[in-house]
This record gives structure tokens, sequence and C-alpha cells, in this order.
């Protein structure tokens, strides 16, 4: 039911058999922060989630902005940049099936970076205040989550480190650690 | 006099009894009085039917007796109900006088108070702490005054009656009342010792069960039985005593009522039967011993509830015992017009345990003056900053405005001199209009602390709305809001807006709206509303009675809808009942969905009842729920349930089929949609657009509202609208507003109330850039120079347009300049500047 060919399929099955809720429900059982929550909460997590298109080259947020949500790319592909008064520079592209800003279901944060559709661009989004909500709602959430959090954090770390001996390491690797 | 300004948590319990109420207490002492007497008449009724009317066989006696016994029972009713009714009336009073001067006292109190008091314990101090003290005051004067007198009443006559009888009828029932409340003391003292094993048990069962992995895979079967037995065990036990005592206090109870009549008929059959009493005295002391009961009773009761009720109310008292440190309004004077200067010297705020919050600052600042604090979080920049508000009280050094020493300063001279935008403004239950008139009413408005009284201006208002920046949100409020039926004029200029939106950006806007066209199924638009396509003007096909109409009915069974529709609701309901089981009474989950929070424990039955069954076997209540929910759903808002394709189909057929029908019955109950025509049942914006937004992304919205701005203005509608969108509810704690609305409507606040000092403590903290700078503009633009303003600053970007910036840590200023100078300097702030 689960495996990730399943995930593939949802762009052909959705329309016709499953509810949006359902395949909104089947991705975010998926994404890592989110595989160890109770069932009830991922139900409501799925239902309270929308789904946004974004036109090639359109910012889903720019530097500063707390946009206070978090973004799964359901199509295409995004380019996270980094902006400075003269010039803005692409670190990275996230492609589909990335998880993009769990950090601000926590906190309000001012975004780092900007994130543009680089192609045609559909995000399933979360609201802090959404989450919230649920988090209310199942107060054991917040600890999972901030386990989870701490484990991404010492993984990407750890990542960087592993790449810095192997003498791999570009400036840019670090950036993107606040996108997690 | 001296009560009213003498604190309310210093008054004592008594000074409540006959504050406000001395001619209601002085009426009941009368009510009493007659009450007393009234009693008293039926015991020699009695006495009186025996020896005169029985006795010599008097039946006119008998009558005039008997009308008497009856007058005077009666009578002695609608007394005590009287009296029933003035005591509840005083105790009500009492108690709401207590709590409007008790709120008045908390609204006044330093806000260190509320850092370490719940606001849960102020709502129960207000709401239930005083409900006893106020029952007290109701029955301060009654019970004892009716009681007491009742008693020497009674025994007066008895002794008339007969001495040593009257001594021996008093004597009993003092005995109970001693006696009994020892024994419901140790009832009391078991059942909490019961509810105390209770919950042991209680935990104990709790364990074992959710860890019955543990016990079956390691046979702790024997441990958790002993466990168990050992705790059901006592708390038999306990139950036992705690039904001896209970059973104790019945006995004792019914021993004593049943021994008075024996001890009576005993010595006063003998006094009888010597011919030292009379027939009728016997019956009188018989009757009369029966009724000695309650006003003992009443009596006993009354203490408990003087003792409950002073100990509840001295508590109350005491917790708010807390010194008022400022006077709320100048005694005769206007508050003062202060010159905008603030100087600080030495300032230093110590709390109790030895730590500086702030240490000796020393600052000046002259009129229209702009001072930035900046430092890490904990430096000190918020508490001096209220430090300068008077919100919080320095402990050494000075403070003043225009010279006078902020201490000494009353609240109202504080309120008419300096604005305050805090960290994370409140926002109260009402309109927008009433949160953003919120500061200058409470100087400008009925009761306001100045004497000039004036609303501001619609021009005003909308000023200080495009300043803040939430004007673009206020506008959102009025697009979505439905107006008035009867307001044609607005509705003829919306059309025409409508009219000139269709030509400007039709083809634009296409992929964000869907508009309302004959021909295409509505994802966005209700199953309901696909249908009738237009708005009722009848009772009769409302939406939410289509399912009892039986024209509609009648046509959904002909356009061949009921099965299919009843399919797509079944799953619908199955699916949102499960995802929103464990969650059944929050509103906000509902949003999305399309039961409604009141409807969900129905369509939880519902969904257990028809699992397994069969679309033939729907009872017509169960598909009239079920078709409800069908012609609620919007595919485009309910992500639970798919339409599918051939549904939408038939749904298409069956709006050409409803129209005709009805055209055909000549009846003028729909208004069909019509580029023409403003449906009255929908938003604004849905007017304007003819159709409906595909997405609430605020994105999307906005691109929206930009385009329909300038035909707002140039159809003069953008203040009509504005002044519309100011009339939105922001729910409680302003709940509907995001984070950063939330802090614009404070701004917006503090601009418009345009006090000569302004206090602003990282007032833009959940802004984003683009509203930051606007915010900043405004600020450098136009208050420079005119307001003196004190910023809590959070961000480094605009520091330059400040005049001096004072750099803390640690409590104290270690550097203060002009922007150029600090940099210059390379000191702390050219490294933080630095270090981004």
């Amino acid at each position: 039911m689960n495996s990730s060919t399943d995930i593939d399929q949802n762009q052909n099955e959705t329309d016709q058999d499953k509810s949006e809720f359902i395949s909104n429900l089947s991705i975010l059982r998926q994404v890592r922060l989110f595989s160890s929550l109770p069932q009830e909460a991922l139900k409501l997590l799925a239902y309270l989630s929308t789904r946004e298109i974004y036109t090639r080259g359109e910012y889903v947020f720019r530097t500063g902005d707390d946009d206070g949500c978090s973004y799964y790319i359901l199509e295409g592909s995004a380019d996270l940049i980094l902006e400075s008064n003269d010039k803005s520079t692409v670190v990275r592209n996230y492609g589909q099936d990335r998880f993009l800003g769990c950090l601000s279901m926590l906190s309000p944060l001012p975004r780092l970076f900007a994130l543009k559709a680089a192609q045609n661009l559909t995000l399933l989004v979360m609201t802090r205040k959404n989450f919230s909500m649920v988090m209310e709602k199942f107060p054991e959430l917040s600890l999972q989550i901030v386990k989870a959090i701490a484990r991404r954090i010492n993984q990407s770390e750890g990542h960087n480190v592993e790449n810095y001996k192997q003498d791999k390491v570009g400036i840019t690797d670090f950036f993107g650690l606040s996108m997690i | 006099m001296d009560r009213q300004r003498q604190s309310v948590v210093k008054r004592t319990l008594g000074s409540w009894v006959f504050d406000g109420n001395t001619l209601l207490q002085v009426v009941l002492v009368v009510v009493i009085l007659f009450t007393v007497v009234a009693r008293i008449i039926p015991l020699e009724m009695q006495k009186r039917i025996v020896n005169e009317a029985i006795y010599l066989k008097q039946l006119k006696l008998l009558a005039i007796y008997c009308t008497l016994y009856f007058l005077s029972v009666m009578t002695a009713s609608l007394l005590k109900f009287a009296i029933n009714i003035i005591q509840a009336l005083i105790s009500e009073r009492a108690t709401a006088a207590m709590r409007i001067a008790l709120f008045k006292h908390i609204l006044t109190m330093p806000l260190g108070f509320f850092r370490n008091t719940q606001p849960g314990v102020v709502v129960n101090s207000l709401v239930n702490e005083l409900t006893l003290p106020g029952n007290f005051i109701g029955m301060a004067v009654a019970i004892p005054l009716t009681n007491i007198l009742t008693l020497v009443a009674f025994a007066a006559y008895l002794f008339h009656l007969n001495p040593l009888l009257g001594a021996i009828s008093f004597t009993i029932y003092p005995l109970m009342v001693i006696v009994i409340p020892y024994i419901q003391a140790r009832v009391n003292r078991e059942n909490r010792e019961r509810i105390g094993v209770s919950r042991q048990l209680s935990s104990s069962v709790v364990e074992a069960v959710s860890g019955l992995q543990e016990v079956q895979a390691n046979g702790g079967f024997a441990l958790a039985n002993r466990n168990f037995a050992r705790l059901a065990n006592a708390l038999k036990t306990i139950r036992v005593r705690w039904n001896l005592f209970k059973s104790g206090v019945k006995v004792v109870n019914n021993l004593v009522t049943n021994l008075g009549p024996v001890i009576i008929f005993v010595l006063g059959g003998y006094l009888t039967i010597r011919g030292e009493l009379e027939l009728g005295a016997l019956v009188a002391f018989l009757s009369a011993q029966e009724k000695l009961y309650d006003p003992w009773k009443e009596l006993v009761e009354f203490f408990q509830v003087f003792q409950d009720g002073s100990v509840a109310y001295y508590k109350t008292m005491g917790l708010y015992d807390v010194p008022i440190e400022h006077l709320m309004l100048p005694r005769d004077r206007e508050p003062l017009k202060l010159l905008p200067t603030v100087e600080t010297e030495n300032l230093t705020l110590e709390t109790v345990e030895g730590i500086k919050l702030i240490e000796e600052v020393t600052l000046t600042l002259n009129p229209g003056e702009h001072l930035a604090l900046v430092g890490f979080s904990g430096s000190g920049k918020s508490t001096l900053a209220l430090c300068l508000a008077q919100l919080l009280s320095y402990t050494s050094g000075r403070a003043s405005i225009g010279g006078e020493e902020i201490r000494d300063l009353t609240r109202a001279d504080m309120v008419a001199s300096l604005g305050l935008v805090s960290q994370s403004p409140f926002i109260f239950n009402g309109t927008i209009r009433e949160n953003l008139e919120y500061a200058h009413a409470a100087l400008h408005g009925q009761g306001g602390f100045l004497a000039e009284k004036f609303d501001p201006t619609l021009d005003d208002l909308i000023y200080v709305l495009q300043q803040s920046g939430i004007f673009v949100d206020v506008l959102k409020f009025g697009l979505t809001t439905v107006i008035d039926k009867n307001d044609k004029a607005l509705a003829a200029t919306i059309i025409q807006v409508r009219k000139n939106f269709q030509a400007d950006f039709g083809e634009e806007i296409n992929e964000w709206v869907e508009f309302y066209d004959e021909e295409l199924y509505l994802d966005h638009s209700s199953v309901g509303d696909n249908i009738i396509f237009g708005t009722s003007r009848t009772e009769e096909f409302n939406t939410d009675n289509l399912v009892k109409n039986p024209f509609f009915m009648t046509f959904i069974d002909d356009a061949d809808l009921l099965r299919p529709l009843l399919t797509l609701a079944i799953k619908l309901a199955e699916q949102t009942v499960d995802i929103l089981k464990s969650i059944p009474d929050e509103a906000l989950f509902f949003a999305q969905s399309p039961i409604r929070p009141d409807e969900f424990d129905i369509y939880t039955t519902l969904v257990q009842k028809i699992k397994g069954q069969n679309l033939h076997q729907l009872t017509k209540p169960q598909q009239s729920s079920l078709l409800t929910l069908a012609l609620r759903f919007s595919p485009g808002r309910h992500k639970t349930a798919t339409m599918p394709e051939f549904l939408k189909d038939l749904i298409l057929e069956g709006r050409h089929m409803f129209r005709e029908k009805i055209l055909a019955k000549g009846k003028d109950a729909i208004s069909f949609f019509g580029l023409q025509d403003y449906i009255y049942s929908q938003t604004i914006l849905n007017n304007i657009l003819f159709g409906r937004t595909k997405s609430q992304s605020p994105r999307i919205q906005e691109k929206i509202n930009q385009s329909i701005v300038h035909l707002l203005v140039a159809e003069d509608l953008l203040e009509r609208i504005i002044e519309i969108g100011m009339e939105f509810q922001v729910g409680t704690n302003g709940n509907r507003l995001s984070g950063g609305q939330q802090q614009k409507l404070a701004i917006a606040r503090a601009f418009l109330k345009s006090a000569p000092i302004l206090i602003m403590d990282e007032a833009t903290s959940a802004l984003d850039n683009h509203s930051q700078r606007r915010i900043q503009n405004v600020i450098t633009g136009k208050l420079k120079g005119k307001t003196t303003l004190i910023a809590v600053v959070h961000r480094l970007d605009y520091l330059n347009n400040y005049d001096k910036i004072a750099f803390m840590k640690s409590g104290k200023i270690i550097e203060m300049g002009t922007y150029d100078e600090l940099i210059e300097k390379r000191g702390s702030l050219y490294e933080l500047i630095n270090r981004h």
C-alpha cells in the first residue's frame, strides 16, 4: 500500500479514484518527519493540507518573509535562491517529493532564502496555524517532532562532516539547513 | 463615603451586609416579624380546636379556628417565600457589587502581579469564589433573625403553657445539632479516603491494561493480582465504614425526631391525666416539638456558611491586596499636557532576588527625537521601554516625561501623553473598527480621560489603515462581506464594477477564478448551487430547506440524481467522521468539512447505523441527512471525496431540467445567476468576479484584489468597502486575524491616537520585509520631529533612520550615539552589524 511506486502513480490515480485527502495521507506518511506520528494526527494533517500551483518563475516565498508554511513538491521543481542586494544565486534545486520548511511549523521565522518555481510547480502546503491546531490536540506530537528535527540536524551535519573529510565540501553544502 | 475611598480588598465581609441594601434589609426584618407571629398562631389554634371546639363539640368554633389555622399557615408560607426572594436579591446584589468593585481594582493592579497569577485564578475569584460570601450576605440578617425569633417565640409560648415540659422540649434538639455534625464530619473524612483509594484502584487498572503485553510476556499475573486485590480490599473496608457512618447520621436523625414525641407523651400524658395540662396544650406541644427542628438546623447551617463564606472572602480579597502604584485619575484636574521630552538618570530596576534588569541607565530624548534600543534578547531593552511607559516600576534613579517624575504621574497623565505598541499586542473581541478606535476612545470617547470629545473621521481611519499597511487586509474583509438585501444602490454599483472587471481582467484572471457559466460544472460551488444555479427568493428553496421541499425532491428523483448523490454522501460522511472523530468539538477543524460542528454527532450515529446497508435500505430521515450533505459538497473545497465525472454531467443536465420545471411552474422562487443581477446570498467579491476564487491562498487573493482595487476607485466604491471591512469581527483575542494583521492593527491603533510620545516594543516583528519598510517610512517621514519615539528594534536594517541608538547589554547602555558615530567607533553595534 505504501510502497514508493504507489506514490509515483498518485498523479494518475488522484483524479479518478482517490480523493485528494487519501493521496495527501499517503504522501505525508512518506515524509520522514511525520512517519512516527499516530494515524489520527496524520489524517488531520492530510485533511488540513492544501494544494497550490505556481507558474514557472513565480516566488513561493522571498527572503525575510514569514510565510508560515511547509511545502511538499508534488510536481515540478523549485530553486532555493540566496538573495543579496545586487545579485541572486541559486543554491540548490529541489525536485519532486521533497519536503521543505518544517522548521517554520514550529515558530515564526524569517526566511533566509527565496524559493522560486523553476518549472510549473504543484505544492502540498501545510500552514503553521493548522499544524499547531493539530499539535494542540495531540500534545505528544511536539516532542516527537522536536526529536525528529534533532535527528535531522544531526544527520545533515554528519553528512557535511563526511563531505568535509573527503575534501568535497563547498560552502553551499552548508546552506539550506533551515529548509529541513 | 469613606467606604468609597477605601480599597475593596481592605473591606470586611460584614461591611457589605447593609451596603446599598439597607432598605431591603429593613423590609426583610419587617417581613420576618410577621412570619414569626404567623408561625405561632397555628399552635394556639391547635390548642383551642382540641380544648374548645372538639371538647365542647362546637362546630362553629371549629370552623372559625380551622379557618384561622389555615390562613396563618398560608400567610406563613407566602411570607417565607417573600423572605427567600428578598434574601436572594440581597445576596445577588452583594455578589455583583463585590465582583464589580474587585474587577475595577484588579484592572489597576501592577502588571508584575499577573506574571505570577494565571488568568484562570482571576476568573475563579471573580466568578466562583465570591458566590459563597454573597450567599452569606443574603443570609446575614434573615436567617439568624428569623430562627432566633421563632425559637424565642416558641419558647415563650411553650413555657407559658407548661414550664417543665417546655424546658424538656428545648433540650432535645440542641443535643442533636451537636452530635450530628460530628458524625457528618466522619462521613466526609471517609468519603475523601474513598475517593483517594478509588483513584489508586483506577490507576492500577490502567497500568495493568496498558502494560498487559509486559504482564503476559513475563507472567507477572500474581504481582498484578496482588496489587489489585490489596487496593480492592482497602476500598471495601473504607466503603463499609463510610456506609456505617452515613446510616449513623440517618439513624440518629430518625431517633431524635421520633424520641421527641415519646418524651412528650410520657411526661405530657402523665401531666394531662393528673389534670395539670390541658389536652389542647398537649397537642400544641406535640406539634411545636416537631417544628423546633428546622430553626435549630438552619442556625447551624448558617454558622457553616458564615465560616466558609468568610474564609473564601478574606482569601480572595487577600490575594489582590497589593498596593496600587499609580492613581487612576488626577484629582480635580485635567490630565497634564506634558512636553514630550524623556529623561532618565541612573535608572535601575532590581528584582526582589537582586537581579538588575536595568542598571544605571541615563539618557535624554528631546521632543520629536527618535531613539532605537538595540541589544540581544534579555539585555533589558523591553524592560526599559516598559519602565518609561509606567507599566513596570523602577526601583531607583529618576525617569521623567516633560520634567515630571514618571512614578508620580497618574495613569491618566501617562495615557494622555503616550502611545504604546507592544510585542504581542492584544486585540479585543469586536470589530476592526472598535479595536482601531480603542486607544482614541479612551481619551476622547464617552467617559474618556480628556474633556475634548470627538470621533475620528473616516478619512482619519483610512489614513492610519494605509500607513500601517492593514488597508489591504481590511479591503479583503470588506470584499468577503455579504451585503444587506435592501442595499440596492450598492448592489447596482457593484454590478457596474463586475462589468468593468469582466472587460479588463476576464482573460487574465481566468486561471484563479471559476466564473459562473451556465454550461459548466462549477467545482468550487456546492452541488446544490450547481443544480439551482441561482439564489432562492423564498424560504423553501434555501439550501438548508431543499431536502424538505417536495418539488425539489421530486425533481431529484426525476433527474436520476438520488442514488448517485446518496452514494457520494455516504463516502463523504464516512471519511469526514473518521478524520474528525478525535476532535469533534473544535469548530476550526470544520472549515473544510461539509459537516458542521453541531451536526457531527448526528452524522457519527448515522455512519454507524448504515454501515453495510444498501441504498434501498436507508430510511427517509437518513436519506434526507445524507442528501443535505451531498448538496453542500463542493469538490474544489472538500477534499475527502471525489466527484465522479458522470455525476457532474448528470447534474449539469439536471440544472437545465430544474430551470425548465421552475419556469413551467410559473413561480418566481429562484433568481437565476445572470450577468445583470446581483447575487444577494454571496459576497461582494463573488459578485464582482461573477464566480468564485479557486484557491484560498493569500497570494491568489492578493492578485485578484489588486486588479479589483482600481475598478473600485473608478466607481468611487473603495471607501465604502473599507468601511464595510472595518465591521469585520476579529474573534476572541483577535484569533481571526493573523499575527501580522494583529500587529498592523495595533500600530494603526497607536497612529490614530497620535500621542506626543510613542513607544514601539518590537512592534513589527511578525511583519514581512515589505510591511516593515512601509511602516519605517511612515515613522521616519511623518513622525520625525513631531513625535518622540522610543523603539525596541529587533532588526538592524533601518537603524540609520534613528537620531540616537542605544546599545544595551545586561541591563546597561554600553554605547549610545548616532548611527554614524557608533559605526565609526567600531564598538559593539559595529560588531553586531558586521557579524550578520
